[in-house]
């Protein structure tokens, strides 16, 4: 999954440098969503804080 | 007839990514020398990076625009949640770390000055002025060298990281590379 971000962030920038903005900006959109449902999925492990 | 300035924001913007690719191949130094797999935690700062990447070239693109800044600022916020989170699992005393440290602190702690660092530095960067005379540009080459290199080293983590975790998940203490495990 996460080798799909880097995938999906490469493509974004690919399209924006070659000149397709509005593209690479909706491909990063996807891949900050993915990223954040990633993220979310990941916060399993509980922390060990006392105060 | 004196020469032209260089535009102060694309100088700038253009030092952050090259700063970015730098980063990147630190931890690529680091995955491979010191044998040190990266965890999903690590991976997904990275893929911060790559985000804050991609805003930075958006400035050197097509010149320094808010959207482009608003990005940067949001992947640099994502960047220190993980890394915040990373920090926060090893903070306490006997909860160990993860990864060997380089300079005294472990990469995720200086993962997570490098966004408070990406947030400071692009507040600096909304507050220059748009040129009101004609700049220069940056030579072609080094804007190409520097848009390609860092797509190039975003796509090699795609590969290494499914080399790494496969199509699914990565454990959360990587040991050795999926793809070569069997």
């Amino acid at each position: 999954m996460t080798s799909f971000l880097f995938l999906l962030l490469a493509i974004a920038m690919g399209l924006a440098w070659r000149g397709d903005r509005r593209a690479g900006i909706a491909v990063f959109a996807v891949a900050a969503l993915l990223s954040v449902a990633w993220f979310n999925h990941h916060l399993t492990d509980p922390l060990k804080l006392d105060f | 007839m004196p020469r032209r300035p260089f535009d102060i924001a694309e100088l700038l913007n253009a030092a952050g990514l090259a700063g970015l690719i730098a980063v990147l191949v630190v931890a690529y130094a680091d995955q491979f020398s010191g044998h040190d797999l990266p965890c999903p935690l690590c991976l997904l700062q990275r893929v911060a990076i790559a985000g804050v990447a991609f805003g930075l070239l958006l400035n050197l693109r097509y010149g320094p625009q808010p959207s482009a800044y608003g990005i940067m600022l949001l992947s640099a916020l994502f960047g220190m949640a993980v890394a915040g989170r990373q920090v926060l699992l090893h903070v306490a005393p006997g909860t160990g770390s993860y990864g060997a440290p380089l300079l005294g602190l472990h990469l995720y702690a200086w993962s997570f000055l490098l966004f408070a660092a990406v947030i400071l530095g692009t507040a600096v960067l909304l507050l220059i002025p748009k040129p009101t005379s004609p700049v220069r540009a940056l030579p072609r080459q080094v804007q190409h060298g520097l848009a390609w290199a860092a797509i190039g080293l975003i796509a090699l983590n795609a590969v290494t990281t499914f080399l790494q975790c496969g199509p699914l998940e990565c454990p959360d203490n990587p040991v050795h590379y999926w793809a070569f495990a069997r």
